[in-house]
């Protein structure tokens, strides 16, 4: 599901912490669903991904994400907000729900996301939010933010280790690096550099398809999976679900579009989010 | 305890680590997140702010000390039960102000353009 937030100038910090719970929590269906100043710009596409995602405290902005297929692996994310932005997130490997403490946390600072953006048809900006059973993706380029919270897949030292993470926090402004830096962050995992649990900044293993034209001379957008890795892990690979490699500037900024499957994507910076 | 290897486990340049010297609960092993809850239950409550960001890790090969990462700026823990070990922020380095030491040569150099100012300065004296 994502839902394209587009608001009139007027929005408010109150309004965007409802609507975007809303939007976690399986609220919102349609824009109508939404607050008075983001229901005449918004717009809404695919569904929504029911029994993953659960509000974990009535105060705080705090979310279980059960991972989407693999079993007993649930993770917790919290927001945090200044007096008008959303300003922190938080990734962490498991939570106490007596004291709302996460547990074994990563907190990305800074990024200052402001909700109260006058839509306008010429500079047509605004939040975008994915929300499916495999990650969860805000967009905010005004504030040049793009982040994300994706499923990782198993593989050798998360077998063996496995109070590791099945999570990772993406950024997708690093995906345009190359090497290491390419803007995943897993908050705890095992490292052998360290002999114990640590958090681990890892980098995309990938192919880049290249750009083909069918019979009908229309474009032909591949997608290949990527996978992250991480040489603290002994370079093992895990796949991150949801995100994937297309073919270099096949579009122009960030845009939706459906793939074979007719489920929709949005693409960024050369990669491709599913949004259902 | 080393910073820069602390920092090759929390990647970060800001938070304090703390040593827990608290006792280990009975049927709880050192390296499961029953541990890590204790340890962060424990500095939560002496800290009173459950939103703060906290990471605890055992460590094998020093004689399996437990430590806690807290990403806040400022050392903000009230408990006896847990020790700083090391504030995150790169150390200041100080650079060495050096003096120079004249060499003979120099020495040599700078007489030799005494000498010379001054008999620039002769032709001058007559007129």
């Amino acid at each position: 599901m994502l839902v394209r937030y587009r608001t009139t100038g007027n929005q408010t910090l109150a309004n965007f912490q409802s609507d975007l719970n809303s939007i976690i929590t399986g609220g919102v269906a349609a824009t109508t669903d939404l607050s008075v100043p983001a229901r005449t710009y918004s717009s809404i596409y695919g569904t929504y991904p029911n029994g993953i995602y659960s509000r974990v405290n009535a105060t705080t902005y705090t979310y279980s994400k059960a991972h989407n297929v693999i079993a007993g692996y649930t993770h917790y994310f919290r927001f945090g907000f200044s007096a008008t932005q959303l300003t922190t997130w938080d990734l962490a490997q498991s939570y106490n729900s007596g004291t709302d403490t996460l547990i074994n946390t990563f907190q990305k600072t800074g990024l200052n996301i402001n909700p109260s953006i006058n839509y306008d048809l010429n500079y047509p900006v605004g939040i975008d939010i994915i929300v499916n059973n495999k990650c969860i993706v805000i967009q905010a380029i005004q504030s040049a933010q793009v982040q994300g919270v994706f499923d990782l897949g198993h593989n050798g030292v998360t077998r063996a280790y496995a109070s590791s993470m099945l999570m990772a926090f993406q950024d997708m402004q690093n995906v345009i690096n190359t090497g290491s830096n390419t803007g995943v962050l897993i908050p705890y995992t095992y490292s052998f550099d360290v002999l114990t649990y640590a958090n681990n900044t890892s980098s995309h293993v990938n192919t880049i398809p290249l750009k083909k034209f069918t019979a009908t001379s229309n474009l032909a957008v591949f997608e290949n999976p990527v996978f992250v890795t991480s040489t603290p892990n002994g370079s093992v690979i895990n796949l991150m679900y949801a995100l994937y490699k297309i073919p270099t500037a096949s579009f122009n900024g960030i845009q939706i579009y459906k793939d074979s499957n007719n489920l929709y994507r949005l693409s960024v910076n050369d990669y491709s989010i599913l949004v259902d | 305890m080393n910073k820069e290897f602390l920092k090759t486990i929390f990647h970060s340049d800001v938070g304090h680590v703390y040593e827990y010297t608290g006792a280990v609960p009975e049927g709880i092993a050192a390296e499961s997140p029953e541990m890590s809850a204790h340890v962060t239950e424990d500095f939560i409550k002496g800290h009173g702010d459950n939103l703060i960001s906290t990471m605890v890790v055992q460590l094998p090969y020093m004689n399996n000390k437990i430590v806690l990462y807290c990403n806040s700026a400022t050392d903000v823990n009230t408990s006896d039960e847990f020790v700083l070990l090391t504030s995150l922020v790169p150390d200041v380095v100080i650079e060495p102000v050096v003096e120079e030491t004249p060499t003979e040569e120099t020495q040599e150099t700078a007489q030799e353009q005494v000498e010379q100012e001054q008999t620039q300065e002769t032709p001058g004296e007559g007129k």
